[in-house]
């Protein structure tokens, strides 16, 4: 089973030794994986990357950035409260919702409460998760085994925490080269 | 019982040091559930709670799994 943190913070080779040690493919470093906000230079960049992801600052802000097609998955950080309409419209939209778990390392209950919360309703709704460890530095990059464990810490069922590492950024992956051959990204023509 | 041979990043963190992150993660009641224990360095809990345990740690040490095995000699074997 191969393991892939989809969001490891910034590129560092430190982290990609760290990762290579605990048996985890990191993006940015394996895979190439662009964090932006600005729809011009993801659509620009697009064809070229692995992994194309947001930030957003709010609700409102994610709520905009779902209807294009252009991102993999948006980075949720826990002072971003989810809700329902959001983790659906993310489902209706094939776009995955990625939780970063280094802030929880502080064990502050309230960023634990938080974090848990999102993580569970994107789980209950039937959304995509993705866990990563949105490291500062390369002593916060976990092994997927581990960032998994901490899922299941945080009251994911144990099955769904690995697909959380696992399963669901191989197929956005191989969803993506897919939409590398079409013409217009996301666009299939049927003959 | 499961018993988890760990091999650590870092400096080998102390026994106490272990025993008091996974009590501080996983509660009094939860230590006591887990039937966790620290055997010469080999990690040892109930089946059930390897997750936990393993969560418990990992959000504070990098480590990686050597062996996990349901007998204590199969782990230092």
């Amino acid at each position: 089973m191969e393991f892939i943190d989809v969001y490891a913070g910034g590129q560092d080779p430190e982290k990609v030794a760290v990762a290579d040690w605990l048996g985890i493919k990191i993006a940015p470093g394996h895979h190439s994986l662009l964090v932006s906000n600005d729809h011009k230079k993801v659509r620009a960049a697009r064809k070229g990357v692995d992994f194309v992801a947001g930030i957003p600052s709010g609700r409102a802000q994610l709520n905009q950035m779902l209807t294009d097609t252009h991102y993999d998955f948006f980075i949720v950080h826990p002072d971003l409260r989810l809700s329902k309409r959001i983790v659906r419209m993310a489902k209706r939209y094939e776009t995955a919702l990625a939780v970063p778990l280094a802030p929880v390392f502080s064990l502050k209950q309230k960023l634990l409460r938080r974090t848990r919360r999102n993580v569970l309703l994107v789980q209950d709704l039937g959304g995509t998760l993705l866990l990563c460890s949105g490291a500062g530095s390369p002593a916060e990059i976990r092994s997927g085994r581990d960032l998994a464990a901490i899922g299941v810490l945080l009251g994911l069922k144990p099955d769904y925490a690995r697909k959380a590492v696992s399963r669901f950024p191989a197929q956005i992956l191989k969803r993506n080269e897919g939409r590398r051959k079409q013409e217009v990204w996301g666009v299939e023509v049927l003959e | 019982m499961r018993y988890i041979v760990v091999e650590w990043m870092e400096k080998k963190p102390d026994d106490r040091e272990v025993y008091r992150q996974v009590a501080k993660v996983l509660g009094e009641i939860g230590l006591a559930r887990s039937e966790f224990k620290l055997l010469n360095g080999v990690i040892a809990c109930d089946r059930k709670w390897v997750d936990k345990v393993r969560g418990a740690l990992a959000l504070r040490w990098q480590f990686r799994v050597k062996k996990i095995s349901g007998t204590l000699k199969g782990a230092t074997k």
